[in-house]
């Protein structure tokens, strides 16, 4: 079991860093395609974006970034424990706050019909 | 809406707090009187770089009475007078006690402690040169080849020493000046045993070493000091003696290093004195602390910017005009005091657990004249012999004992250098990340033999100045 483990970490260790800056290249391009997307579609007049859901959008894609390249440095320092506490002490944030992009409008749109269409903060 | 911020106002906010942001990682918003250490080094002395965070100070983060300091000689510490401190009966029983627990331990195959252990104790710590006070002495000087020797500014001559002990193996390298009233206390006034020579310091051309003293000339005031970086891989499999091999390779490593300084001095045309045994020159994390290395910690050991506490340090010093460097503030001090984590596993409970650092000393083998975390030095000992090594734990526990790949470290570190706002914070998420057991390796020992992609020497020699 150990050996398995040990050998397991040790090639995670080495392939990473092969392939760390095409990593980077490919986050890179999801996020521009992303924004690109999201963009038009809001220049379109297709759907609206709040202030706050770019706040929200920026904090969490920043989140989790800095989670994908703490745990991948984490796992060359051959440090499984920590890089598993960063996925949830930053990536777990990062994913609650990339869904409350979504979740607070619901919860406003839901709010406003039970108040018969009245004006209800998020 | 009144109350509200708009859209304009969080931009507006944004945008200062960026620009804020980067006036601060140049330097620029620094302290008065405080400098920035890469700026400096790059525009003064031309160094090696550092981060960002690392300021240089004129005085250096450890309190020092200079007056009550005096030269210490080098055979007080428990290197050298351990039987003395805890009697000679006691000392025979527990050295008695090392050697048959490792013995007990190597029959039973204790993990860290077994056959393939043991050969490699025995094979690393092979090749250490000579410790001589004055080098090997066999580089050719100039004058036997005849040429005239090297020439140049302390600044020229500082950047060409840094060049060479890099390529040699060291890690950061540090120049103090020794001052007949201050930085001079700093070099031991006595050797090691069993010799216990006086070191001293006499207006002469060249120094000399004779059966009664060694003689440093007063104009070889330019002290070199440097460190080698030691395996924080490695150490954590301490306290075994798997464990114990980052600190014999460290050795080896930093005494050959010395040994080829001594002849770099000697061939530029210069005269160099050192130490005859291991440590036995100058209090070398003080030495370190001076030139800026690191700072001094609650393990009673330096912490430096770049590789934490995973350091060694030799010091010599040489008639080669030098530009000394300032010591540095990276918020290490500070830090100590609300993290204790070596302390609280330090399996002899031997570190300070107090909150500030002290003028009191814990007994004869710490130098007094300066406020620091002393330890006891004779618990840590009577460990050791316990368990059959250096143990090493305080260092691998250490928040700062990590590899430099995932950027939180250096977020997490910079963050401890500009506030101490989120250091109790810090502590306890270090404590989560990297959770320790008492007494315990952090690491089972046996993975580390099965791990083929281990790096050279356990070091990644990419850190330091080329990635910062």
């Amino acid at each position: 079991m150990i050996q398995e483990e040990a050998v397991v970490e040790s090639s995670i260790k080495y392939t990473i860093d092969g392939g760390e800056v095409m990593l980077w290249l490919f986050l890179g391009i999801i996020i521009g395609f992303g924004l690109g997307v999201v963009l038009t579609q809001v220049r379109a007049g297709r759907f609206d974006v709040k202030w706050y859901q770019w706040v929200l959008a920026v904090i969490s894609v920043v989140m989790l970034l800095l989670t994908i390249e703490n745990y991948l440095g984490l796992k060359m320092e051959i440090e499984s424990s920590a890089a598993n506490f960063v996925l949830w002490a930053m990536g777990l944030p990062a994913v609650v706050l990339g869904a409350l992009i979504w979740i607070i409008p619901m919860v406003a749109k839901k709010r406003k019909a039970a108040s018969g269409g009245q004006n209800v903060s998020a | 809406m009144p109350g509200q911020l708009t859209r304009r106002q969080l931009l507006k906010a944004i945008g200062f707090a960026g620009a804020s942001l980067t006036l601060a990682s140049t330097g620029i918003l620094g302290a008065p009187g405080v400098t920035n250490a890469a700026e400096a080094t790059a525009k003064a002395q031309e160094n090696a770089k550092r981060y960002w965070w690392v300021k240089n100070v004129d005085k250096p983060t450890t309190e020092i009475d200079w007056q009550q300091m005096q030269r210490f000689r080098e055979w007080q510490t428990t290197r050298g007078s351990l039987a003395k401190y805890r009697g000679e009966e006691f000392n025979k029983k527990m050295n008695q006690l090392q050697k048959d627990n490792l013995l007990k331990f190597e029959k039973e195959g204790v993990p860290g402690y077994t056959t393939k252990d043991m050969a490699l104790k025995e094979a690393v710590g092979f090749g250490q040169p000579k410790i001589q006070f004055m080098g090997p002495q066999t580089a050719s000087t100039p004058e036997e080849r005849g040429v005239a020797r090297y020439e140049g500014t302390p600044e020229e001559n500082a950047k060409i020493v840094t060049a060479a002990l890099r390529h040699m193996g060291a890690a950061t390298v540090g120049f103090v000046e020794l001052e007949t009233d201050t930085t001079r206390k700093l070099i031991y006034a006595e050797e090691p045993a069993p010799s216990k020579k006086p070191i001293v310091f006499e207006n002469i051309e060249v120094g000399y070493e004779d059966e009664k003293k060694l003689v440093i000339p007063e104009k070889a005031r330019y002290t070199i000091v440097f460190t080698v970086q030691m395996s924080t891989e490695l150490m954590k499999y301490g306290p075994t003696v798997l464990g114990s091999q980052t600190t014999t390779l460290s050795y080896t490593r930093l005494y050959t290093i010395y040994a080829q300084l001594h002849q770099f001095i000697r061939a530029l045309g210069y005269n160099s004195y050192g130490a005859t045994a291991i440590n036995g020159f100058g209090i070398g994390p003080a030495l370190a602390v001076m030139a800026g290395l690191g700072e001094l910690s609650r393990l009673n050991r330096i912490i430096t910017p770049e590789y934490g506490p995973m350091v060694r340090i030799a010091a010599l010093t040489t008639d080669l005009p030098l530009a000394p460097t300032k010591p540095i503030n990276f918020g290490v001090m500070d830090f100590c005091k609300d993290c204790k984590t070596c302390a609280e596993m330090c399996p002899s409970k031997a570190l300070s657990m107090d909150r500030d650092p002290s003028w009191e000393i814990k007994g004869e083998w710490n130098s007094p004249g300066h406020r620091a975390y002393f330890e006891d030095s004779v618990a840590c000992r009577n460990y050791w012999n316990q368990c059959g090594t250096n143990c090493g734990i305080c260092f691998s526990v250490c928040p700062y004992a990590v590899d430099d790949e995932a950027s939180l470290h250096r977020i997490v570190k910079g963050t401890i250098a500009s506030t101490t706002m989120f250091n109790s914070v810090l502590v306890s998420a270090d404590r989560m990340a990297f959770p320790a057991q008492p007494e315990q390796p952090l690491k089972n020992p046996e993975d580390w033999w099965k791990d083929m992609n281990l790096a050279e020497m356990g070091i990644d020699t990419r850190r330091g100045g080329r990635r910062i």
